[in-house]
């Protein structure tokens, strides 16, 4: 009963979240630079998830691991600035963090 | 401020001037046959193409988030979460602090503070939705999460009428939800035959940067991204959720340092007087 209860709660406050916004459309809207704080806390939002994803062991339990982690987000990140799809850009990333891996 | 509010005839030398690239241009009038079934089919299968490789980058997640709900004291509840949370890292901090014997309040709070980036997300499609009907914003607001809000920005980048827009929306929120859906009760089915890997917990953290690097090419946004990073780094030990709340705070600030806006802020674009 408890965990329904939690469920179901998170789920009321997660879509007040989401519709609270969209609901007061029609009366507000922001202005430029309300638009830009929108998208850069976004853009930041996503770094954050992602940093905090890296963060988690085992990826960067030892210093080889941290330097084996780095090399396979920085393939994975030049392969996403230069156009790739999503999935080159993780098949990249996985590639080179599962050969350094058997390397070292 | 931003979007006109009249339909704008796409012959008309104002509709020329406007850069279709503008997240602020309208869309096109829907004038008799100007979006064929054909055409919203088309734009329900791209939704759908564009979002398979990204739900598909979550696959690993979606396993260990099912792995969790089996694990907690009532998995169908870890499973209904699919629909009522609708975001995998609540619903994997439900499933894991339940399985923990934490207190009904610190489950309830610590997923919101996770959730808590939808306020932005869907304070950032607001003006994108803003003419569409209430029962579509009501019905849209259930799934707005990551990718979706990701896709239906660089979608609306591009031209198309509003009701290929939509059937781009309903497309990648279908292969999402059933990709999800999928996995996640695989990961329920098949908990005990997981494997813990240090590559494949590299997935999920990939296809975010797929979604965030090619957005650092703004300046603005590069700085944003940079001080979030750093918030999270030094937010370590801190309860779950207020690092990535910390880090949103941190990278609208360093975003809007150092930022030239014209009057009304936007790019230099030719928009309609």
């Amino acid at each position: 009963m408890i965990a329904w209860l939690a469920v179901v709660l998170v789920g009321a406050g997660s879509y007040g979240m989401r519709f609270v916004p969209l609901l007061l459309a029609d009366r507000w809207a922001p202005g430029p630079l309300m638009d830009r704080a929108l998208r850069q806390a976004g853009t930041a939002a996503l770094t954050a998830l992602a940093v905090a994803g890296l963060r988690a062991e085992p990826l960067t339990a030892t210093g080889g691991d941290i330097a084996v982690t780095g090399a396979a987000v920085l393939v994975g990140s030049v392969a996403a600035f230069r156009g790739h799809s999503l999935t080159v850009v993780v098949g990249a990333g996985v590639a080179v963090h599962a050969a350094l891996s058997i390397l070292s | 401020m931003s979007s006109a509010t009249l339909p704008v005839d796409p012959r008309s030398v104002e509709a020329r001037s406007i850069d279709p690239r503008s997240i602020d241009a309208p869309p096109r009038t829907e004038g008799a046959g100007a979006t064929t079934l054909g055409a919203r089919t088309r734009e329900l299968r791209r939704g759908a193409l564009a979002m398979a490789p990204i739900a598909a980058g979550y696959a690993p997640f979606a396993l260990l988030v099912g792995r969790a709900a089996a694990a907690s004291p009532e998995p169908v509840a870890g499973w209904a979460a699919n629909f009522l949370v609708y975001g995998g890292s609540a619903q994997l901090s439900v499933s894991q602090l339940l399985t923990d014997g934490a207190a009904l309040a610190t489950v309830i709070l610590t997923a919101l503070l996770i959730q808590a980036r939808l306020l932005v997300y869907s304070a950032s499609l607001a003006p994108l939705w803003r003419h569409r009907p209430l029962w579509w914003r009501a019905a849209a607001a259930a799934v707005v999460i990551d990718p979706t809000w990701a896709l239906m920005h660089a979608r609306h980048a591009r031209p198309g009428t509003d009701r290929e827009l939509r059937a781009y929306f309903v497309g990648a929120v279908a292969a999402l939800t059933s990709l999800w859906v999928v996995l996640v009760t695989a990961g329920m089915v098949l908990v005990t035959r997981i494997p813990t890997s240090a590559t494949l917990d590299l997935v999920a953290p990939l296809a975010l940067c797929a979604l965030v690097v090619p957005q650092l090419r703004d300046r603005a946004n590069l700085r944003a991204a940079i001080a979030a990073a750093a918030v999270v780094v030094a937010g370590t030990g801190l309860p779950t959720g207020l690092p990535i709340l910390a880090a949103m705070a941190a990278g609208v600030l360093a975003g809007s340092l150092g930022s030239r806006t014209s009057t009304d802020g936007s790019p230099k674009r030719g928009t309609p007087r």
